[in-house]
């Protein structure tokens, strides 16, 4: 049996059953939001499983085609510490999409019943035969599952190819939006075929030790063992290699995952302010009540109790309700992550989320009540005696010089100041949410701006990169030049380095490269200077090299050290890169006067002419022996500007969904002025207000709340969204380009209205509706 | 000063139909499974210029009829005529309009506007009705304030007024569209005796000018200076 007290913080729930459900599914929606933080462990153990399943190589090593016997792979698999080996021959072309060509690379598996590593996973129909190929999951929409793929090959002739199935690779289908590859499966004798040249581009290590050092040495030993028995005369570019707990694309789902962290805790902290809103509302209705027991003899904490019990009532409703929304928010979100990277998620249940979900969702409502529980245990008897109806509040002058405006107007403005507290809350949380608006789209034009300046700052028109083919010579050079619409040419060196433990890359250029250097300090080198080298911004940030200093590069071939003579601000490879003269870094490389890079200016600035010219370079270049991929610079920086809006474009609804979260609040407050005016309503009605001045009365109080709400999320979100371009510049090593336009204002003042005016509608129909008799007796 | 309109108006004369038509009104509530009613069958007639009083002990039924009168609720059977105009067959909205413009009703616990002013209180059925233009709202209001006697507490709010002079600006409220019929439930039911006296000869002055006021009392004195005492009992009329 329970007590009485026990009874009335039952009762006190249930006699407004509306108003705790609404508040419960608030703070459910909340803790449900704490799910969030499960999704990188959830994602984490999805791709570690499917890591496994794939046997993701802990080492992926580059090479110019070579041929290898069965007992010449037999050999790197006797070796220390190699678990496994998978050769993969690799073609980059094109294919055609309908009557566009796109570039595409076709992955050589030599049989794709026995992978040893980086399993290429067959989805629906067959392993493809002689001349057949599988379209990679990535390329859905693009209409290639059940028809023929159009490739064209070394020869440059176009060949039809069955497409016999859908299959999947967790690297292969990664996509990059200025390079968007069609990654196609074939046989290795199909990819021979098509690209004339025999041999392994690709070798993926499995390690029985996958730890760097031990990872290092196996390199180390394959590197010997090809050199001892095979024509290799080096690694194509820097071993890639996979750390044990590492998955391919974790970067980015970490700082992805960091983004909705960061929207979890605004979403709790706005349900808790709503929380304590509540809890005051509900007291502040109970005030008669309370005196009454205080009168019969109820003590201070006997108050506390009582009003503490229903917090936590309340809040283990939510909490329990939120966490088990919680458990599928973070699955959905994790299976979204897992998909980007064309993987499957498992379903998973974090038990330190949930602990902490069902802990936080049932405390920190009690908590947040204490003030108002504070108080009611504080109230004076008498004072709390002679309590009725709506408290007057405070006057603010400001809203008594309101004359011009019409009477309901004034009336709605007014009730704002009657309670201060919790518009003030209301206000807060509007702000806030506007302000994270406002800094996430201020992030999302900065990185858009960014982008596209890095687009702008280049002199060219085409860049053809040399692929998993040997560099471009003289004859090569020729080709290119000779080509009908190439007006000229700069040819240039690029590989993969290291700089101590950072990834990097290594540009040789002329003395006068066509881009601008953008210097900030330091000069620029000119040609025929040896082992001196001009930083980018990232780089130079993240080694703190100055003019001045030496800087040791490790390259494919083995480490080389430079002087630092200039600091540029020029963002290509995101500003992690070293700039050092052509000669430098071929003879570094071992590529006497060959090149791997050219950049290409057109006869013409018409795009027509542009991609015929494309065309034409990569069939004459394909015709004698070399893959190339080619970048049209027009063309990928339109792709980078559509996916730069498609960003922003999910930054903004993200940001509106924020506002439109914390629109609950204005829910809530104007739920609460309905139920504590209903009396006035009656007495409104009784003197003649209609329903419409009715609906006018609350809708100015609430619009009022939100355009304050909006005024204050502006200037908070310039304080905000200065702090995200400065810390994600940090991170990231990026300049971002700082944007802050007043559409951005504009739309979140638009945003904020009409959500608002959206959330009102249920409230302003209830006070509308009613009757006047009822609002009159209402107690 | 111009005095207000109210003052003009000639004493209406008892001949032709009846200002108030009540005609077998019940009125049942419910609270959950449970249904009480409060009226049973209530037939009554009020002429215009009358002062009535209305008695009978708590739960008979008192307040209902007013709230039946001023279309506040509705009769769950029966008429209710008022002024000619079926006023239980009008919707909410025209209700509304039709109480701004042609009722006056002063509440027992006054039931202002917290955030406005004594004068902004006074003028708000003007505001609503909308009939008079917004320059003359306030000149009305504060002569009604002035007839009341609290013309120098215009720009007060309710919380520094005393109880009484709550319920002068309650009744200025009331005033403010000139309406033919006032009423009120309790209208002294919240104020001391002195007090209440003052506010009664204020209501029978505007009686003498021509207003029809009805009332609500448990005040037996007071109802003794209505011209006409209507006695409920259990929902009927016991006069």
């Amino acid at each position: 049996m329970v007590t009485a007290a026990v009874r009335k913080s039952i009762t006190d729930l249930t006699r407004r059953r509306a108003r705790a459900a609404f508040t419960a599914l608030t703070l459910a929606l909340a803790v449900a939001s704490l799910g969030i933080l499960a999704v990188p462990g959830l994602l984490e153990r999805s791709m570690q499983q499917e890591v496994d399943r794939t046997l993701q190589p802990h080492v992926t090593l580059s090479l110019r085609p070579l041929p290898l016997s069965s007992e010449q792979l037999a050999a790197l698999r006797r070796l220390p510490n190699v678990a496994a080996v998978e050769a993969r021959t690799l073609l980059a072309t094109r294919i055609w999409v309908g009557e566009r060509r796109e570039p595409a690379v076709v992955v050589g598996v030599d049989d794709f019943a026995r992978q040893h590593a980086d399993v290429v996973t067959i989805e629906s129909g067959r392993a493809p035969g002689a001349g057949a190929v599988l379209t990679d999951r990535a390329n859905e929409g693009k209409g290639f599952a059940g028809a023929t793929a159009r490739l064209l090959a070394a020869d440059g002739g176009v060949h039809a190819l069955p497409v016999q199935g859908v299959a999947r690779n967790l690297t292969g289908g990664e996509d990059d939006p200025a390079n968007d590859w069609v990654t196609l499966y074939a046989t290795r004798a199909t990819v021979e075929r098509l690209s004339g040249a025999e041999g392994y581009t690709a070798l993926a290590l499995r390690l029985h030790d996958a730890h760097r050092p031990a990872a290092e040495r196996t390199v180390a030993a394959v590197r010997r063992q090809l050199g001892a028995t095979t024509a290799f005369t080096g690694f194509d570019d820097l071993p890639v290699y996979l750390a044990p707990g590492e998955y391919p694309g974790q970067e980015n789902l970490e700082t992805l995952a960091g983004l909705l962290n960061v929207v979890t805790a605004l979403a709790l902290l706005s349900a808790l302010v709503l929380v304590s809103s509540t809890m005051t509302t509900l007291i502040g209705e109970q005030t008669g009540e309370i005196a009454a027991m205080k009168a019969i003899g109820a003590r201070r904490r006997d108050i506390r109790r009582m009003y503490l019990r229903t917090a936590l009532m309340l809040g283990a409703g939510g909490a329990v309700a939120g966490t088990a929304l919680g458990v599928v928010l973070a699955n959905a979100l994790a299976g979204f992550l897992a998909s980007l990277l064309l993987a499957d998620a498992a379903f998973g249940v974090s038990i330190p989320v949930v602990a902490l979900s069902l802990v936080l969702g049932t405390l920190g409502p009690a908590l947040a009540a204490v003030p108002a529980i504070r108080r009611a245990a504080r109230l004076p008897l008498a004072e709390a005696l002679s309590a009725a109806g709506a408290e007057p509040g405070g006057d603010l002058p400001l809203l008594r010089r309101l004359g011009a405006l019409p009477r309901t107007a004034q009336i709605g403005l007014r009730a704002i100041a009657r309670r201060p507290r919790r518009s003030l809350a209301t206000v807060a949380q509007i702000a806030l949410a506007v302000a994270t608006l406002l800094a996430m789209l201020s992030m999302g034009a900065g990185v858009a701006t960014t982008t596209r300046g890095w687009f702008d700052d280049n002199h060219f028109d085409i860049w053809l990169q040399s692929v998993a083919s040997e560099p471009f010579d003289a004859e090569a050079a020729a080709t290119v030049r000779g080509t009908e619409g190439v007006r000229e040419a700069q040819g240039w060196v690029q590989n993969a380095v290291r700089v101590g433990d950072r990834p990097a890359a290594a540009w040789g250029l002329p003395g006068e490269p066509w881009f601008e250097t953008r210097m900030r300090d330091g000069r620029w080198f000119a040609d025929g200077e040896e082992r001196v080298a001009v930083l980018g911004p990232t780089l130079a940030d993240a080694t703190g090299k100055r003019v001045g200093d030496r800087i040791t590069v490790v390259t494919s071939a083995g480490p080389a050290t430079f002087r630092v003579v200039g600091l540029s601000g020029n963002q290509a490879n995101n500003g992690d890169v070293v700039f050092v003269p052509r000669a430098a870094l071929q003879s570094v490389l071992g590529l006497g006067d060959a090149v791997n890079s050219y950049w290409i200016r057109a006869a013409g600035d018409e795009h027509g002419l542009i991609d015929r010219t494309t065309t034409r370079v990569e069939d004459a270049l394909a015709a004698s022996g070399h893959q190339v991929l080619s970048t049209v610079i027009y063309d990928a920086r339109e792709q980078q500007v559509a996916a730069n809006a498609a960003l922003t474009t999910l930054i903004t609804l993200l940001g509106l969904l924020l506002v439109a979260i914390s629109m609950v609040a204005l829910i809530n407050t104007i739920t609460m002025s309905v139920l504590e005016r209903t009396r006035e309503v009656g007495m409104l009605r009784s003197v003649g207000a209609r329903a419409r001045d009715i609906r006018r009365i609350f809708g100015t109080e609430g619009l009022a709340l939100a355009l304050v709400g909006w005024a204050a999320g502006v200037p908070l979100g310039y304080a905000f969204a200065r702090a995200i371009s400065w810390a994600a510049g940090e991170a990231v090593g990026l300049d971002f380009v700082f944007e802050f336009p007043p559409a951005f204002i504009a739309l979140a003042l638009a945003g904020t209205v009409v959500l608002a005016l959206g959330v009102m509608i249920a409230p302003l129909r209830r006070a509308a509706n009613l009757k006047p008799g009822d609002a009159l007796r209402h107690a | 000063m111009s005095q207000p309109s109210m003052r003009s108006r000639p004493a209406a004369a008892a001949v032709g139909p009846p200002l108030i038509e009540l005609s077998g009104v019940e009125k049942t509530y419910r609270t959950g499974a449970i249904a009480f009613r409060a009226l049973r069958g209530v037939d009554l007639t009020i002429d215009a210029g009358d002062m009535v009083a209305i008695v009978g002990p708590s739960g008979s039924g008192k307040s209902t009829i007013m709230n039946m009168i001023t279309g506040i609720d509705r009769p769950t059977a029966g008429t209710v005529t008022v002024d000619g105009l079926r006023i239980d067959q009008l919707d909410e909205d025209r209700l509304a309009e039709w109480r701004g413009a042609r009722v006056g009703v002063i509440f027992q616990f006054f039931q202002l506007l917290p955030t406005l002013t004594a004068l902004e209180n006074a003028m708000l059925p003007l505001d609503f009705t909308r009939r008079v233009p917004r320059r003359e709202r306030a000149a009305i209001a504060r002569r009604n304030l002035e007839l009341v006697g609290l013309a120098d507490q215009a720009d007060r709010l309710p919380s520094e007024l005393s109880g009484g002079q709550q319920q002068r600006v309650a009744i200025a409220r009331a005033l403010a569209a000139d309406p033919p019929l006032l009423i009120g439930d309790e209208p002294t039911g919240n104020l001391d005796t002195a007090t209440a006296a003052e506010m009664f000869d204020l209501l029978a002055r505007l009686n003498e000018q021509g207003s029809t006021v009805l009332y609500v009392t448990h005040d037996l004195e007071l109802a003794a200076r209505a011209q006409r005492i209507v006695t409920i009992r259990d929902g009927v009329v016991a006069e």
